[in-house]
């Protein structure tokens, strides 16, 4: 599979602070990339270094199999859609005519803005003014520049941001039938993992800057095992044996365990069990992806003070 | 580039600057006519009195003008959060390129509109004297060229502050030394680039009758250093705007 | 009701840098002035009275409208930028209270401005030109009837910049209108024009008195204009739909 895009030790600093710091990104063609991380963590600058926006101070950026530097940046760019923080347009122009200046600067067929517009439900309001238009409505035209052309990359910056719950599912439907759709990669930011669950396969995760993971989804929710609650008859029994694997034990008829692998559980269970100590009830706890996130970034942060 | 300056153009639809651009020559033209030349004396006089006072008016109208058109050139994308987008469809360059080419059309435009205000002002109120062909073409270009300068320097304020206010603030303030410049010694006005529209002028009063209020006007020579530094001036300024457009992080 | 509005108003312009230019434009002013009065001492013979007329003709032709109408813009921009427009109106304040909140902040910076002017006047006419004693008490009335004329142009630019969104366009505006006035004036209808009212009132044209017998004329066309304006106004915030 061919990586689309790729960063190697890309940093940004302002000041003395280190906005972006050793990213290191791989986003694989044809997927849908979840790039998560709280507000401030170093995500909009990361894509704002992918589309040359601003200059990294050290690192270097990889488009569709190129190295991103000033020549090849706006053929590159021709490839790409992109929406990065609030949306953008002329607010004394109609929709269609600011779709109308993106698709002359991207040189391609008026005939294409209808596709657009339908794929965002504005053809109804393509005739007034963006001024008018809700926060919702100014987010969907932006996305409907950005899929101007049908480009191989998409970059979208947290797209969601001020859609309605009907407007969020459907920009989920809409973004996870991309690569399936028209072969594009999807680039997509937010701070909210549970949204991106549905609809992403890859994902990195950053915070304060630095990449705390990355990897397909499963591989983080294999992160997710969690505490295991065992409910016992007889807790009394189970004491030496808890103890003898260096597990606390008490008298209470459930015992929480640490998350352990699945071989060594079914050990414990199995002493436990032939201890008499009458085991009932076996139930492993799963973290959420909210819980896995905050975990993550909670331990680096600490980590960082 | 043409089509970067296409895009320009549809990107002031809707934005009404034109109105400046007639609102100016028609402003330049009202308050010449209401000095209208009486008798044969005045209109054998009336080309130069009219060239003569251009310059002051220009001196009054043009440094706003021109912070309003710059300002509104660069405002459009501050308040639609467009330049981000626009560097990743297009070349700094070409942005830059159909700005300035923009602008300085809008500025043609102005220029030749007062001018042409000022012929017909001279054949609908019969003015006598010779037509100045050469002075007009002259005060055209002096126009044109402190138009520029004064263009690009808000433009570059407009840049920097992504905000009107400053810029706007500089060109009333640029005003009012202007004019005052214009009155005081020519040494002074060489310092007051808002004002180089009046030591630009190639018309100088040359008798003044107290008693009788009659004022006669005698030419000078073009003022071909000033107008070179103010192209200097101008090109700085340029040169400034583009490089603030090219580093700019967005 | 109008006391919290304007408090919210003075919260606003904090720290803004617009009132340097208050600062700027008179003290550039009375420097041409005085310098002009002095390389013309043989036409300007009337002493205290042509000094005035130096100091203030420019100022109150055609700078007065246009820093009047910056302010005024700025006023404004605060809220046609982002949302504000919902929250002003939303806020629980009659929406003409804001436009009189506004004009009682702009009105505020003018009065200072009219005493910084008749200060620097002061200053300049014993320190340079050199005047024995104080002028006489007249030009404190032309000062203070020259507020009252800026009224209705500080009430006009406000509703300007409240109509149109831009922050430029008014304030080319503010200067389009006075030179239109000065030429209105020159005409002799300057009572008609709301941008001649400043220029009547400081007497900045002549050493006599130009509203001589015409005083009662001129409060009037005052009064008149800021009803106009602010009936216009209220008229405007109170049946036209809010767009943020």
């Amino acid at each position: 599979m061919q990586t689309v895009i790729e960063t190697k030790a890309l940093c940004k600093q302002y000041g003395s602070r280190m906005a972006v710091d050793h990213v290191e990104l791989h986003v694989p063609q044809g997927c849908v990339y979840g790039f998560i991380g709280p507000n401030g963590a170093g995500k909009s600058t990361t894509m704002k270094m992918l589309l040359g926006l601003i200059h990294p101070t050290a690192g270097q950026v990889t488009l569709l199999g190129q190295t991103l530097n000033e020549k090849n940046r706006l053929a590159l760019l021709r490839q790409t859609g992109s929406m990065i923080e609030s949306p953008a347009g002329y607010l004394h122009l109609t929709a269609q005519e600011n779709l109308e200046i993106v698709a002359d600067l991207k040189d391609i067929p008026y005939k294409d803005i209808a596709r657009v517009l339908d794929i965002v439900h504005l053809t109804q309001d393509k005739n007034r003014r963006v001024g008018q238009y809700s926060l919702g409505m100014k987010q969907r035209l932006g996305i409907a520049m950005a899929l101007l052309g049908s480009p191989k990359l998409l970059i979208l910056d947290e797209p969601t941001n001020g859609l309605d719950p009907a407007g969020i599912q459907e920009m989920r439907t809409l973004i996870q039938s991309m690569p399936a759709a028209t072969g594009a990669t999807v680039l997509i930011s937010s701070h909210l993992l549970g949204e991106m669950e549905q609809m992403v396969e890859q994902v990195g995760i950053i915070d304060h800057g630095h990449m705390l993971f990355e990897g397909p989804l499963s591989q983080l929710q294999r992160h997710s095992r969690g505490d295991v609650a065992v409910r016992l008859l007889n807790p009394a029994k189970a004491a030496p044996v808890l103890r003898a694997n260096g597990l606390p034990a008490g008298d209470s008829c459930t015992v929480t365990l640490p998350p352990l692998q699945d071989a060594l559980l079914a050990d414990l269970v199995q002493k436990l069990a032939d201890s008499g100590a009458g085991v009932v009830e076996v139930t492993p706890h799963t973290k959420s992806l909210e819980e896995i996130f905050l975990s993550l970034t909670g331990t680096e942060a600490a980590h960082h003070e | 580039m043409n089509k970067a300056l296409h895009t320009e153009f549809q990107k002031a639809h809707r934005r009404h600057d034109l109105w400046i651009c007639l609102a100016v020559p028609l402003a330049a033209a009202i308050w010449s006519a209401s000095a209208m030349p009486r008798g044969a004396d005045e209109l054998a006089n009336a080309y130069s009195a009219l060239l003569y006072s251009l310059p002051v008016l220009n001196t009054v109208l043009m440094p706003l003008a021109m912070a309003v058109l710059a300002s509104r050139l660069w405002d459009v994308e501050v308040k639609g959060c467009t330049v981000k987008l626009l560097y990743t469809l297009q070349t700094r360059r070409s942005l830059f390129a159909a700005k300035a080419v923009f602008g300085a059309g809008e500025i043609l435009l102005m220029v030749l509109l007062e001018l042409a205000a000022t012929a017909l002002l001279g054949y609908i109120q019969h003015y006598t004297e010779a037509f100045p062909a050469a002075q007009l073409a002259y005060l055209g270009v002096c126009t044109y060229g402190v138009n520029l300068m004064l263009f690009f320097s808000e433009l570059l304020l407009m840049l920097v502050f992504s905000n009107p206010m400053p810029a706007l603030c500089v060109a009333i303030v640029g005003t009012l030394l202007g004019l005052f410049s214009a009155f005081m010694p020519r040494l002074v006005s060489y310092f007051v680039p808002w004002g180089y529209y009046v030591p630009l002028g190639c018309y100088e009063v040359a008798v003044w009758n107290e008693a009788e209020h009659t004022v006669l006007y005698g030419m000078t020579r073009y003022n071909w250093g000033l107008l070179g530094f103010t192209m200097l001036l101008a090109a700085l300024l340029f040169a400034a705007a583009w490089q603030l457009i090219r580093n700019k992080e967005v | 009701m109008l006391k919290r509005c304007i408090r919210a108003e003075n919260r606003k312009l904090h720290t803004s840098p617009i009132w340097l230019l208050f600062l700027i434009l008179p003290l550039i002013s009375a420097g041409y002035g005085t310098f002009n009065y002095l390389q013309n001492l043989e036409i300007l013979t009337d002493g205290w009275y042509s000094l005035w007329t130096q100091h203030t003709l420019f100022y109150s032709l055609l700078f007065f409208p246009a820093l009047v109408s910056a302010y005024a813009a700025y006023l404004w921009r605060l809220e046609h930028m982002g949302h504000n427009w919902n929250l002003i109106m939303a806020a629980p304040v009659p929406p003409f209270t804001l436009f009189l909140a506004k004009l009682f902040v702009v009105v505020k910076l003018m009065c200072f401005t009219q005493v910084f002017v008749y200060l620097l006047y002061l200053v300049c006419g014993r320190l340079f030109a050199g005047f024995p004693g104080w002028p006489p008490a007249e030009t404190l009335v032309f000062m203070l009837r020259g507020l009252v004329g800026g009224l209705a142009v500080a009430a006009l630019q406000l509703l300007l910049a409240m109509l149109v969104r831009s922050f430029a366009v008014p304030v080319f505006l503010g200067l389009v209108g006075g030179i239109a006035g000065m030429l209105l004036a020159a005409k002799g209808y300057a009572l008609l024009w709301p941008y001649c009212l400043m220029q009547q009132g400081m007497n900045s044209n002549r050493s006599e008195d130009m509203l001589a017998g015409r005083l009662p004329l001129f409060f009037l066309a005052c009064g008149v204009w800021l009803l106009v304006i602010g009936l216009t106004a209220r008229l405007l915030l109170e049946k036209r739909d809010v767009k943020a």
